[in-house]
């Protein structure tokens, strides 16, 4: 067997689910060329001439890959799943569930594909009221990593460590106290991980947060130079965290003038963690908000922090359209129902991807040994619920609901805890809620509940704002897997105005992580406006 | 207290039984409420007759998903350790502290060789690595003992802490196929399995489901 093919293959016996792009393929079989070539074309050093021909030779590596992927197509080992993007091609493997044998010149490679009943909500998935995340990959990946930045003294190492993580993980990495990497390194460095950083994101489809610890940050300028790179380059999938109490945002004012003047400059979002109401990380993703539980976090933090890379956060998403859901106008033992075999088929999965962890997660372990375990204590499954509008008279009572379904899975949990720790296999399972986002997935109903625009500092006393905070403060209390409220900016307003807003939200409401989004800031909309 | 029965599912019944009935009222770290027993020593006459029961009967609740047959077999008789359990049953008895199978090393023969032998105990707790302050997760099952008489295989399995409704089940399932594969290896019937359990409880949030099991003809 040619060992192009026998690394191909390698990578699908790692990640049998997965589907995998001929970009990751030609990075797995070629790391250190490809390597080269990219750096070629991010540098700002690289004539026309270079440039052109660094491109050339990425062509050249990926057709020369795609000879070997094609061939491995027609001897029916692999499969085409998708075509994204520009026309890149996605693989995986040929056989639905059970073993392929390839055996060419003396060397045989065994491929598996593990099978995952999920009959539980079939029917519902059918009628596209439940929704599971990347299902090619929802045993083989986590959802969410974190990755602690002060376990390393320069950004390059790190990156790497970041870099590899992409593919342990399906949708997002938060890289907490960042702030750290920023004041240590060269301007010059930062913009060159930036620019990876954007390309990366792109190329393998994933979101990374860089968390923020203002209370850590000794140089205002340094950051601020940061954020001036970061508007420059804007990196689609790559978001800051900014985490704050109240006073520690007053005591950086000056500094988050200049990112409120950036940020609305470049139509950017700026998204502010009140510690004083949730101390553990905010990450967002595809699939919505992660974040751990306070109490875990302080476990975290005083019993394992420096030991581990960082933490696995979530493990697998379910989401449920509550507007398709609700339109048969079920009753709350239907709705009760479905979120507990949304639960049980949670359950299969993390399983499935317990068996096999061994398997799929050898590199984490490897870097994480001899404290693996603490690395996967907290990680949690979510159930996202997406188009919820307690306006409307069928879903009055969803919160009240969602509160008692929410302890109904905590028993359930908790008696699966127990059920697996008796059978000797002590592990952890827990699921918490949280809300879907839009970029879940194209396949969500459209979204019709309410957004707050924001025009004056006089608009937080009105009636309609005043409960839209409300309803999303008692969520944020159900949704314990995290959740972010979000405030059109619109109309004229000074950083001034916008730190004083901020402050009072921080000082006045428990909301855990504010966005403030500037986009809409010259539009004429309603205090709270439908979404479409 | 003693509880002596044919049948797996007539023992487990007995147990819950005593334990709703006579239980004092304990809330554990987690904050949930139990009723506990200390020290019941359960005998099972005759596992093979049925012991599969209780399973069959906590799958029949639909309520919680029960690991299947082979799953629990798995984890019995899996050596390898794995970094992301706390610990595994298999890797304990059959590689314990990454040196000793101490089934097919030990207990088969020295059962082969001294059938009325004493010594035939396999430990599952580790001192080393268990008795630790901040540590959450410990075997349940300490200790089984092996012990022939009248050429059947008794067992007799010491559990620190038992959750009789839950996880008692899987826990006399799997001790069952421990006893089956060392009988098949010496060549002689299986006998009686004993569990003994220092703290049985069950949790109050289950009271529901263990009236229906113990309705149940």
């Amino acid at each position: 067997m040619n060992l192009i093919e026998q690394k191909i293959l390698n990578k699908f016996k790692k990640e049998p689910l997965r589907e995998i792009s001929t970009t990751e393929i030609v990075r797995e079989v070629h790391p250190e060329e490809y390597s080269r070539i990219l750096s070629s074309i991010n540098s700002d050093i690289s004539d026309k001439k270079a440039l052109k021909q660094a491109m050339r030779k990425k062509g050249q590596l990926h057709r020369k890959i795609l000879y070997h992927l094609n061939k491995l197509v027609e001897e029916n080992v692999l499969k085409i799943a998708s075509v994204h993007g520009k026309g890149e091609k996605y693989f995986s493997l040929s056989i639905e569930q059970g073993e392929i044998v390839i055996e060419k010149k003396h060397k045989r490679i065994v491929l598996s594909k593990p099978s995952i009943s999920t009959g539980l909500i079939d029917e519902y998935e059918a009628k596209g009221i439940v929704h599971k995340f990347d299902q090619e990959n929802w045993v083989s990946k986590l959802n969410c990593i974190l990755l602690e930045s002060t376990n390393h003294t320069g950004i390059n190492k790190f990156y790497d460590l970041v870099y590899s993580c992409f593919s342990e993980t399906n949708d997002a990495l938060g890289l907490n106290n960042f702030e750290h990497l920023i004041l240590n390194s060269t301007p010059d460095n930062l913009d060159e991980i930036l620019k990876k950083m954007d390309m990366d994101t792109k190329d393998h489809e994933r979101l990374v947060n860089l968390i923020i610890n203002v209370r850590n940050i000794s140089d205002d300028q340094k950051v601020l130079d940061f954020i001036k790179l970061f508007v420059e380059i804007k990196p689609k999938n790559v978001f800051l965290v900014f985490k704050a109490e109240p006073k520690e945002f007053r005591a950086h004012e000056k500094l988050f003038k200049g990112i409120i003047s950036e940020f609305n400059k470049a139509d950017m979002k700026l998204n502010v963690h009140n510690k004083k109401v949730h101390d553990a990380p905010f990450i967002m993703g595809r699939t919505g908000v992660y974040t751990l539980l306070d109490n875990e976090w302080k476990e975290y933090e005083n019993l394992t922090r420096g030991k581990v890379i960082g933490l696995a956060i979530a493990n697998t998403t379910i989401t449920i359209d509550i507007n398709r859901f609700f339109k048969d106008e079920p009753d709350a033992n239907q709705a009760r129902e479905l979120i507990i075999r949304t639960a049980k088929t949670l359950l299969k999965i993390n399983g499935a991807q317990k068996k096999k962890a061994d398997e799929y997660f050898r590199r984490i372990d490897d870097l994480n040994k001899p404290y693996t375990r603490r690395f996967f204590t907290y990680s949690k499954d979510y159930i996202r619920f997406w188009n919820y509008d307690l306006k409307l008279k069928s879903q009055s009572h969803l919160l009240e609901l969602l509160e008692s379904v929410r302890d109904d899975v905590k028993k359930f949990c908790s008696a699966q805890q127990t059920i697996y720790k008796s059978c000797g296999m002590p592990s952890h399972f827990n699921i918490v809620f949280s809300s879907a986002i839009k970029r879940y997935s194209s396949a969500l109903s459209p979204r019709e509940y309410s957004k707050a625009t924001i025009r004056k500092f006089k608009d937080y006393d009105s009636q309609e704002i005043n409960d839209f905070i409300n309803t999303r403060e008692a969520l944020c209390k159900i949704f314990e897997g995290g959740d972010r409220i979000r405030f059109f900016r619109s109309g004229e307003f000074t950083p001034d105005d916008i730190i004083h807003e901020l402050a009072f939200l921080m000082n006045t409401y428990d909301l855990p992580l504010i966005t403030y989004d500037f986009k809409e800031r010259r539009g004429d909309a309603k205090l709270t406006s439908f979404m479409h | 207290m003693e509880i002596i029965k044919n049948s797996a599912i007539d023992a487990w019944k007995s147990a819950l039984k005593m334990i709703k009935e006579h239980g004092r009222k304990v809330i554990d770290h987690d904050n949930r409420l139990s009723q506990e027993l200390l020290n019941i020593s359960i005998i099972i006459n005759n596992p093979a007759e049925d012991i599969t029961k209780p399973i069959d009967a906590m799958k029949e609740l639909k309520k919680w998903v029960y690991p299947e047959l082979e799953e629990l077999e798995d984890v019995m008789f899996k050596k390898e350790a794995s970094s992301f359990y706390y610990y595994t049953y298999g890797a304990r008895i059959f590689n314990y502290a990454n040196t000793k199978n101490q089934i097919d090393d030990f207990i088969i023969p020295l059962l082969k060789k001294d059938p009325n032998t004493r010594r035939a105990v396999v430990m599952i707790y580790h001192p080393v690595s268990d008795s630790k302050i901040n540590i959450k997760e410990s075997p349940g099952m300490l200790s089984i003992m092996f012990k022939i008489v009248d050429k059947k295989l008794n067992l007799t399995v010491v559990i620190r802490s038992n959750d009789m409704f839950i996880g008692w089940p899987a826990n006399i399932y799997q001790i069952y196929l421990l006893q089956k594969y060392v009988t098949e290896s010496i060549g002689i019937e299986t006998g009686s399995i004993t569990t003994i359990s220092h703290s049985a409880h069950v949790f109050q949030e289950y009271d529901e489901e263990v009236e229906a099991i113990l309705r149940k003809k």
